[in-house]
């Protein structure tokens, strides 16, 4: 069994890491959906067919002059109309995966990462994680960083915790691709 | 040009189909709408017991077609003994229900129906329009001819029973519950008791009437849509939304009236003319082909105006029996 410290700051990295993992969602989303078989990509692949179509309507719409073959443009226009509906309806359906598909991401790495760290922090709360040499810090500093059970001279695994979840979260920072003005990290 | 399954281009099938209750005629402005649907409204005299013909537009143009001062009240047609007209001004008689409702100064309820015919738009309109339906319903005419406004009022008009229907159930479905207490607190205030009831049960009574009406718009058997057009490129493009949106609501068309057509006389020298019937044979060919379904009835452009019992009556007639064009290119 590794080491308490290892085990804190990998859970702290982890958290990063999926992190900028979450923020790649849509890509992500994109690859599911063309990898694994479900109702999902079923739906999101018909979406792409009929956008494509309603794409096509709209070409051969533009290329048909409303005035000299109305007809035909009014014929076109109603598929085209009818056709948008449709599409309307299934990319609500797609959106609703997609939310599924992002909710059960963010839980999954919540209790992977988060809720595993709780734990780990609740079990070992009484255990040193490294300790101090005496008379490094003052007596009062020494309290705190062995809050809130550990013993005296030593640091916690909650003040461990915090502190790898503090660097790993700058470190992100430096690491992450720039969010567009406006999206947020899920 | 003339198609083996092409519908006959001929109104008889209005007039032959006895259940219908309802016919609005509608499409844009000036297209002939009240004169086709006065002259829909003189055939269809003649083959029933009653016909009343509303006019629905703001610019009431019934009184002109037949020289005669309508108004609110059905009244009978000059030379007509089964054939009554009627004009509404749909933003006339929310009015008036507002004035009744405040009976009294500074009486809540009157605010509030104030604030509602304001917070949802159209309701004063779909309100008025459902109080002459009921007024309509209690008449005993076979059939009742709309003579609605142009196209984008029409359409908003047939929209409201919808709409409102589901408003008002909401509203009824508070009231049910909250009926006795708002009662119990301004009852006290206002001089009887009956008041808040009253209100109630003439939103419930409404809402009955929409819906009833409704369901009856819905049914094919009992109301059509006949869209009036021009054969001009904006008047086609403007009847082919309206059907779309008429199909969206579930409401029957399967007739349309070309009116206005040039037959210039063989040999003719207008260059206008000729250069017209040209542009308007295009628009005619391109209809025929994309309304196959559709009774397509040709009307021709007279060289007066339709006007009064008597040329209305001619021009009636070739509604029913194809104007057959006199020798042209």
């Amino acid at each position: 069994m590794p080491h308490l410290l290892i085990i804190v700051f990998l859970l702290a990295v982890g958290w990063q890491v999926t992190g900028v993992l979450v923020s790649l969602a849509p890509a992500i989303w994109g690859m599911y959906t063309r990898i694994v078989p479900s109702k999902a990509s079923a739906d999101t692949e018909s979406l792409r067919q009929q956008q494509t179509e309603v794409l096509k309507i709209r070409k051969e719409m533009a290329a048909t002059s409303s005035q000299d073959e109305f007809a035909k443009w009014a014929k076109l226009r109603r598929e085209h109309d009818k056709k948008a509906a449709e599409l309307e309806k299934l990319s609500e359906i797609v959106a609703a995966h997609k939310m599924r598909f992002s909710q059960v991401v963010s839980t999954t790495r919540w209790l992977l990462f988060s809720a595993l760290g709780f734990f780990v922090q609740f079990w070992h709360r009484k255990e040193p994680v490294f300790w101090l040499p005496i008379g490094w810090v003052p007596d009062y500093v020494e309290w705190g960083l062995s809050f809130p059970q550990a013993p005296r001279g030593s640091v916690s695994v909650n003040v461990w915790s915090a502190c790898t979840a503090v660097v790993a979260g700058l470190v992100s920072t430096w690491v992450k691709p720039r969010e567009p003005a406006g999206s947020r990290a899920v | 040009m003339a198609d083996l399954d092409e519908l006959e281009p001929t109104l008889q099938n209005i007039i032959d189909q006895k259940t219908l209750r309802w016919i609005f005629v509608g499409g844009k402005g000036g297209v002939g709408k009240t004169t086709t649907s006065c002259s829909l409204a003189i055939q269809l005299a003649r083959a029933r017991k009653s016909v009343l013909i509303i006019s629905t537009d703001p610019a009431h143009n019934l009184s002109d077609a037949f020289g005669q001062k309508f108004g609110k009240e059905a009244r009978k047609i000059d030379g007509f003994d089964n054939l009554s007209a009627m004009e509404i001004d749909p933003s006339g008689s929310m009015q008036e229900l507002l004035d009744s409702s405040e009976s009294g100064q500074g009486n809540p309820l009157g605010g509030m129906m104030q604030d509602l015919a304001f917070s949802i738009p159209g309701v004063d309109e779909a309100m008025s329009f459902a109080e002459v339906l009921k007024q309509v319903k209690s008449m005993s005419y076979d059939t009742i001819v709309f003579d609605t406004a142009p196209t984008g009022h029409t359409l908003r008009f047939l929209q409201f029973p919808t709409v409102l229907e589901k408003a008002l159930g909401k509203l009824s479905q508070l009231s049910g519950r909250f009926g006795p207490m708002l009662n119990g607190i301004m009852g006290q205030g206002l001089g009887g008791p009956s008041n808040v009831d009253e209100m109630l049960q003439k939103m419930e009574s409404m809402r009955e009437t929409i819906s009833e009406v409704n369901t009856q718009f819905k049914n094919p058997d009992m109301t059509t849509f006949v869209c009036v057009c021009i054969a001009e490129f904006l008047s086609l493009y403007e009847t082919e939304r309206m059907i779309q949106e008429l199909t969206s609501y579930e409401i029957d068309t399967h007739c349309i009236v070309v009116n206005q057509l040039l037959y210039p006389k063989k040999g003719s020298e207008c260059e206008q003319c000729n250069a017209r019937r040209k542009m308007q044979k295009k628009y005619l060919d391109q209809m025929i082909e994309l309304y196959e379904d559709f009774n397509v009835v040709k009307m021709p452009l007279l060289t007066e105006e339709v006007r009064g019992k008597e040329k209305l009556e001619k021009f009636s007639e070739m509604l029913i029996t194809p104007f057959v064009p006199p020798d042209v290119d």
